[in-house]
């Protein structure tokens, strides 16, 4: 009797401890190479853990979105690469996203950013490398948009709310709001009414 | 005087307070439009932002459609749309910024249906590649108009630009009127302060000047005040010693007198003869004690009464002539030397003597009377 329990207790510490090298041997750190599959089949994971993925990244603009795999295999990509793809991923891991473009003052200036509206967060490439990776902020695009343009210390006109997908390489402008128009007239908050 | 300029003071800090805080609301007032204009202005901007970068897109879409003409590459077709579907992006921006103004609604209108019409032209060119048509495609590509498509976008967009270039120029203008009207009443205000300042400023040391005139005025009565009473001191310190030293000076007058009427009052009660002493009424007021004795009444008996009920004159048929005699002497201040008299005592009998009468006199008035009797027979 005695010796059937402690062989039931044996094997269900073999069994947990095994799950466990396995899920630490898919866990991705920062310094791996991963890959579009790699993030897709990661394990569940935070926006914190997926903004930590990223932080030894850099910058290079592009007119146009990257493809993930370019982004991902170069480590290089602005604003847009960088929350397409966390939209992208967070979303199949079970997160409601939304991307946002902030136009800041100024020619040529913009910024994009992806929230995730369970955490009420929005994750910034621009934050990648700070200890504060993720950015509280209301769910309306107007404080989103205020809390990036206060980020660059800029006055905003315009936050653009859209959806990308890879297959069809478009970005779709969900609505529009305008900096000078009143609050209550925001696309996103009659929809939310 | 002094709660007139304290009002005064008062009111008048009180007004440089209010104009204060009207010209920190008009300027706060006016950094808010000043924000909301800049806002303003900065949408301007932004849409003609919008529309550079639907023309710049549009170019580089038409630019791709005819490298992928004579190429074929997916790659520049993917490129060709997605040059177009920027172009609609930033329209759609575009058309969100101006949502207000209709006129432009219609422009943006006509120009995303411009895009549409381009994009569907791209996917029926890399359907017809596709099919393996190239000689098509290029056939469609010369009857397409694609330098026109070209000009008439950009006859739409420039009209758009010049629209936002003038608004921003109505929005500049009334920026400057703003900023010269605020500069003005700040001005305004920072003039009228400093004049009620100095206002205040004047009040204030014109204040103080009275107030410090009236304290040296006040200074001076006090010692002129401190001086004279100093004097009043020393005269009322002169005067108690004076009084002081009359005072003793009467005292011992007083004590002398009375030791001298003691000596008198001996003196006259030591005379073996009968002294009385009358009035100016001719009662009797003072005796000496041998009149008593002579008489057989009391002292207490013969005060106040006449001198005629104790002496009578013998050689007179009646008393009372005689008596008036007398009366008359003392009345008259006449003096009466060595007459015959009677003394009249309580049992009824008379004793002879001579009499004597002196008038008293005071400042030449008669006032009484010193009449003595000599007995001639011993008691």
């Amino acid at each position: 009797m005695k010796r059937g329990r402690r062989e039931r207790r044996a094997s269900a510490l073999l069994v947990v401890g095994l799950s466990l090298l396995c899920i630490s041997a898919r866990a991705l750190k920062p310094s791996d190479h991963f890959t579009l599959q790699d993030l897709e089949t990661a394990p569940p994971m935070t926006p914190g853990q997926f903004a930590e993925l990223f932080e030894r990244f850099f910058y290079e603009f592009s007119p146009r979105v990257l493809a993930p795999e370019v982004f991902l295999f170069q480590r290089a990509g602005d604003c847009d690469d960088y929350a397409i793809l966390c939209a992208h991923i967070l979303g199949q891991k079970g997160s409601e996203t939304r991307l946002i473009h902030v136009q800041l003052v100024g020619e040529n200036v913009g910024h994009a950013v992806c929230y995730v509206t369970d955490k009420l967060v929005y994750l910034d490439y621009n934050n990648r490398n700070s200890a504060r990776k993720l950015v509280k902020s209301r769910p309306t695009a107007r404080d989103v948009a205020t809390s990036v343009a206060a980020s660059f210390e800029r006055n905003w006109t315009s936050a653009t709310e859209f959806t990308y997908s890879y297959a069809e390489n478009r970005k779709r402008i969900r609505w529009v709001i305008v900096m000078t128009d009143p609050p209550e007239r925001d696309a996103d908050r009659r929809s939310a009414q | 005087m002094k709660d007139k300029t304290l009002y005064a003071i008062s009111l008048l800090f009180g007004l440089m307070g209010a104009i204060i805080v009207g010209v920190s609301i008009v300027a706060v007032r006016t950094i808010d439009r000043s924000e909301t204009s800049s806002a303003w202005v900065n949408q301007t901007h932004a849409t003609i932002y919008e529309l550079d970068g639907m023309m710049s897109e549009f170019q580089a879409g038409e630019g791709m459609l005819r490298t992928f003409a004579l190429t074929g590459e997916v790659r520049d077709f993917t490129e060709c749309r997605s040059a177009y579907f920027e172009v609609l992006a930033h329209h759609a921006v575009a058309q969100s910024l101006t949502r207000d103004n209709p006129e432009i609604q219609s422009s943006l209108a006509q120009l995303e249906a411009a895009v549409q019409a381009r994009v569907e032209l791209a996917d029926s060119l890399k359907k017809l590649h596709d099919a393996g048509r190239s000689e098509d495609v290029r056939s469609v590509l010369r009857r397409d108009a694609g330098t026109m498509a070209l000009a008439g976008f950009q006859r739409l967009i420039n009209p758009l630009r010049n629209r936002q270039f003038e608004l921003l120029s109505d929005r500049d203008r009334d920026s400057f009127r703003q900023a010269q009207n605020t500069r003005f009443v700040i001005l305004l205000g920072v003039a009228t302060n400093l004049l009620l300042f100095g206002g205040a400023t004047w009040l204030i040391r014109e204040t103080l000047a009275t107030r410090r005139q009236l304290t040296q005025t006040l200074q001076q009565a006090n010692t002129v005040l401190e001086q004279k009473v100093q004097e009043r001191t020393s005269e009322l310190t002169v005067a108690n010693q004076r009084l002081t030293r009359e005072n003793r000076e009467r005292k011992w007058t007083t004590l002398s007198q009375e030791r001298q009427l003691r000596y008198n009052h001996a003196i006259v009660d030591t005379v073996s003869e009968l002294v009385f002493v009358l009035s100016k009424a001719r009662n009797v007021i003072r005796l000496n004690p041998v009149v008593a004795h002579a008489t057989g009444f009391a002292e207490e008996e013969i005060l106040g009464r006449p001198i005629s009920q104790f002496i009578r004159l013998p050689a007179e048929e009646t008393v009372a002539p005689a008596a008036d005699r007398l009366l008359r002497a003392v009345a008259e201040g006449r003096e009466l030397t060595s007459q015959e008299a009677e003394l009249l005592a309580r049992d009824g009998k008379s004793r002879p003597g001579i009499i004597s009468v002196v008038p008293l006199r005071d400042d030449d008035q008669v006032v009484g009377a010193v009449v003595v009797l000599r007995l001639l027979a011993p008691l």
